[in-house]
């Protein structure tokens, strides 16, 4: 408990992220009336895509998850490949990365809060973390990709098997919902709604002890837009003359990224919370960000180097370590 | 300095690289969803929504 107190302080607060989720979950999910009636809404907007994961069928959400827009159009035989789709994840990708998320995606927000409860036992990683992080990209070949091209019904037709088989979003924004609000509905109940809620509830008490265990493991959207960290425009970027390689930057981050080693890192949700850390702002971020060449920022007039000035927070033995960092597991014990 | 120099212009060679790879992504995308909304994706995408999707809901 006392090593989880020492964790938590070492956080920056996150207070603006996450009003900035909450703000961005509300006006995707807004039609209230479908709340109120338990129905869905059918107006135009559901055209368009949102960039984060968020059910369709969810009585408030006004947009298309792009997973389960991409499936139907897979699954569709006129079809086969979605160019509006696809265009439109590219499109978001290119731009911000998996930026997407840290700030935009609802069930990211509803993990991220399920991890501030206190719970006995806190795991920032373990043996076979790093393997199963690759699980997510089989999902989405899998599941959201080939499983709805070849296995169709008699007319040709493909099921969206990522959401039918594993999605906990959909259970948690529409099944639940429209289950408790449309009494039709809940009579049709039966085996897969229970095995739904199974994974839902696992993934729920996963959220406790691990951060983000979904978007981790699981999220097919999140393995496309990590495909992009090194390529969007919006970027970050350390500056090699102002880092003092304190590490304090891999000590807060809770998906086990080194920004200091490989700011485009896949599994960068681009929260924020490392550049927040940094005692010296190393750490930039930004849209069409310039490489920090190294000596790049400091020369002065006669060609001499000036070296930053070190702020007092970075003074601490703890901070100022030569060498290697020990493992985050042996810092843990 | 000519040595700086030339580090500094290498790094922004190699960070306008990645950039114009973003841009090149980022038209390529729009043109996608033009074409793919062109060949009438929208109209299997928008009945897939505003429809309850039974297999999302846990219904089959």
């Amino acid at each position: 408990m006392a090593k989880q107190m020492i964790k938590k302080n070492i956080q920056p607060k996150e207070g603006f992220r996450h009003s900035m989720q909450a703000l961005w979950a509300v006006a995707t999910n807004s039609y209230a009336e479908g709340f109120l009636q338990g129905k869905i809404y059918q107006g135009p907007l559901k055209q368009a895509c949102v960039p984060g994961m968020n059910c369709y069928s969810c009585p408030g959400a006004r947009g298309a998850c792009p997973i389960g827009s991409l499936q139907a159009v897979i699954g569709n035989y006129d079809f086969m490949f979605s160019y509006y789709v696809v265009g439109f994840l590219i499109f978001v990708g290119a731009l911000l990365g998996r930026f997407v998320c840290g700030w935009l995606c609802p069930f990211g927000l509803i993990q991220d809060l399920l991890h501030k409860v206190p719970f006995f036992k806190k795991i920032d990683t373990f043996k076979g973390d790093r393997l199963l992080r690759k699980l997510k990209y089989v999902i989405l070949v899998v599941f959201v990709i080939l499983l709805p091209l070849f296995l169709v019904d008699i007319i040709g037709e493909g099921s969206p098997y990522f959401c039918k088989l594993i999605c906990p979003v959909g259970t948690l924004e529409g099944g639940i919902p429209l289950a408790l609000l449309n009494p039709t509905l809940r009579g049709a109940l039966g085996w897969l709604y229970a095995w739904k809620n199974l994974l839902l509830a696992l993934t729920i008490l996963a959220s406790l002890a691990i951060y983000r265990p979904f978007c981790k493991y699981i999220c097919p959207l999140g393995a496309i837009y990590s495909l992009f960290n090194g390529l969007s425009l919006y970027q970050y970027r350390v500056d090699e003359n102002a880092c003092i390689k304190c590490g304090k930057c891999r000590r807060v981050c809770r998906m086990q990224v080194d920004p200091v080693k490989n700011p485009h890192d896949p599994e960068c949700i681009r929260c924020g919370q490392c550049k927040k850390a940094c005692p010296t702002q190393a750490i930039h971020t930004g849209f069409c960000l310039k490489a920090m060449a190294k000596n790049q920022s400091d020369t002065k007039a006669d060609g001499k180097l000036e070296t930053p000035a070190v702020p007092e927070a970075a003074s601490p033995a703890s901070l100022t370590r030569e060498g290697p960092l020990p493992p985050a597991s042996a810092q843990e014990s | 300095m000519s040595l700086l120099k030339k580090n500094n212009s290498s790094q922004a060679h190699t960070s306008r690289r990645p950039q114009l790879v973003s841009w090149g992504l980022l038209l390529a995308a729009l043109g996608m969803m033009v074409y793919g909304a062109t060949r009438g994706e929208v109209q299997v995408l928008f009945k897939k929504a505003i429809y309850i999707c039974m297999e999302c809901i846990g219904l089959g």
